[in-house]
C-alpha cells in the first residue's frame, strides 16, 4: 500500500463516519448568525426594559411627593371649596417637572356636612397617561350650626 | 507523488484571503464589544438613578416625617424652635434648618410620652467632588441644652445639588424663618415646603419635592 493509498482509505473512513465533508453553506451560517441576533438582541431588550422601569420608579417617587404637596395646600385651606382645580407645577417649581399635572377634586360626603373628601391626583409620564391617587378626609375647623346635627 | 490528485488541494490561504478574514473578524468583535459597553455602562446607570432615587426618599421621608412633629407649646420649658437658614452656594439654594420636634424619640411608643429632640439639617461642601454637597444630620435631646448628649452628626447623603426650604405664613412662602423672632402662639410656620436635588453619579440631576403641613401651628392659631 501506497503513501496516498493509505491516505485515501483515512479520508473515505471519515467522510463514512461524519456524512459528507462539504461543510456548511453561506445560508446555513446566515441563518444561524441571525438567529443567534435575534436571541442577543432580546436579552438587550431585558435591560431596556429595566431602565424603563426605574426611571418609571422614579416618577411615581416624584408624583406621590407632589400628590402630598398639592394635598398641604389644600389642608392650608382648611376646609377646600367643593368643585374641581387643576393646574401644573410651574408656580411652586418653575421650570421643572414639565411631564407632570395636577387634578383636585372636593366632594360632599353623604353622611356628614362638616366632612369633605379631597382627591389628588398627579397625572405624568408619556401623554400623561399614568396617575398617582391620594385621597384624604377634611373635617371643617368652624363646629356645625345647631340645626344641621341631630 | 501527486498532491493534484486529492479532492481537497491543499494550497491553504492567502495572505490577502487571512488579512481580509482578520479585519472582517475584528470588526464584527468590535461591533459586539461596543454593545457589550452599552449594555454595561446602562446598567451602571440605571443602578445610579436607583440609589440616587433611594437616597432622594429616605432624605424626604424622614424631614417630612420630623417636620410634622414640630413642636409648640405655650408652656415656658418647651423648646419651641425653629430656624431656617438661606444660603446659597453658586447659585443653587443649600438651605439649613434646624428644629425641635417629637418625632424622632423612639421611646414615646414604650411609655406614651417622649420627649422633644432637636435636630439639624446643614449641608457642606464635599471635598471628594466639585460642586457636590454632604447633607449632615444631627440631632441632640432638647432638654439636655447644656450638655452635649447628642449623637455625632450624620451624613445622610454626599451628592446634592441643592436643598431648598420654604415657609409658608400663613400669606406667602418665605425663604427663612426663626422662631425666636416670631410672637407666641404664632412661632411655626403653616407649611413647609422642601426641594432636593441630588446627582446621580455619571448622570443627570434627581429632584423631588413636596410639602408638608405642620399640625401644631394650627392648633394654636
Amino acid at each position: 500500500m501506497t503513501w496516498s493509498d493509505e491516505l485515501r482509505i483515512s479520508n473515505s473512513c471519515v467522510g463514512s463516519r461524519f456524512g459528507s465533508r462539504r461543510g456548511f453553506t453561506l445560508i446555513e451560517v446566515m441563518l444561524a448568525v441571525a438567529i443567534i441576533a435575534t436571541a442577543v438582541v432580546a436579552l438587550l431588550g431585558l435591560q431596556h426594559q429595566s431602565l424603563l422601569s426605574v426611571i418609571r420608579g422614579q416618577d411615581v417617587t416624584r408624583a406621590a411627593l407632589l400628590a402630598q404637596e398639592i394635598m398641604t395646600e389644600a389642608e392650608l385651606e382648611r376646609f377646600p371649596a367643593l368643585g374641581q382645580t387643576r393646574g401644573d407645577f410651574q408656580k411652586m417649581h418653575p421650570g421643572e417637572y414639565p411631564n407632570f399635572r395636577w387634578y383636585r377634586a372636593v366632594e360632599a360626603t353623604a353622611l356628614f356636612p362638616d366632612v369633605r373628601k379631597v382627591t389628588v391626583r398627579v397625572a405624568f409620564g408619556p401623554r400623561l397617561t399614568k396617575t398617582f391617587d391620594l385621597i384624604e378626609f377634611m373635617h371643617s375647623p368652624i363646629p356645625p350650626e345647631e340645626g344641621q346635627t341631630q | 507523488m501527486t498532491l493534484r490528485k486529492f479532492k481537497y488541494a491543499q494550497r491553504g490561504f492567502t495572505l490577502i484571503e487571512l488579512s481580509l478574514a482578520i479585519g472582517l473578524l475584528a470588526l464584527v468583535m468590535i461591533m459586539v464589544y461596543q454593545t457589550f459597553a452599552a449594555v454595561a455602562g446602562s446598567k451602571v446607570h440605571g443602578e445610579n438613578r436607583l440609589t440616587a432615587d433611594q437616597e432622594g426618599r429616605a432624605i424626604m421621608w424622614q424631614l417630612s416625617k420630623e417636620i410634622r412633629g414640630i413642636v409648640q407649646t405655650p408652656l415656658i420649658p418647651s423648646k419651641t424652635l425653629l430656624i431656617g437658614q438661606a444660603n446659597k452656594m453658586g447659585g443653587t439654594a443649600l438651605d439649613s434648618i434646624t428644629f425641635s420636634t417629637l418625632d424622632v424619640n423612639h421611646r414615646r411608643s414604650l411609655n406614651g410620652i417622649g420627649t422633644e429632640e432637636l435636630v439639624a439639617y446643614s449641608a457642606q461642601n464635599n471635598p471628594d467632588h466639585r460642586g457636590w454637597f454632604v447633607l449632615m444630620r444631627s440631632q441632640e435631646s432638647a432638654l439636655l441644652t447644656q450638655t452635649k448628649m447628642g449623637l455625632p452628626p450624620m451624613a445622610m447623603a454626599d451628592n446634592v445639588l441643592g436643598l431648598h426650604i420654604r415657609y409658608f405664613d400663613g400669606q406667602r412662602w418665605q425663604e427663612s424663618w426663626d422662631s425666636r423672632s416670631m410672637p407666641p402662639g404664632q412661632t411655626l410656620p403653616m407649611a413647609i415646603s422642601l426641594d432636593l436635588s441630588l446627582m446621580a453619579p455619571g448622570g443627570r440631576p434627581v429632584n423631588f419635592s413636596t410639602s408638608v403641613a405642620i399640625p401644631m401651628a394650627f392648633v394654636l392659631r
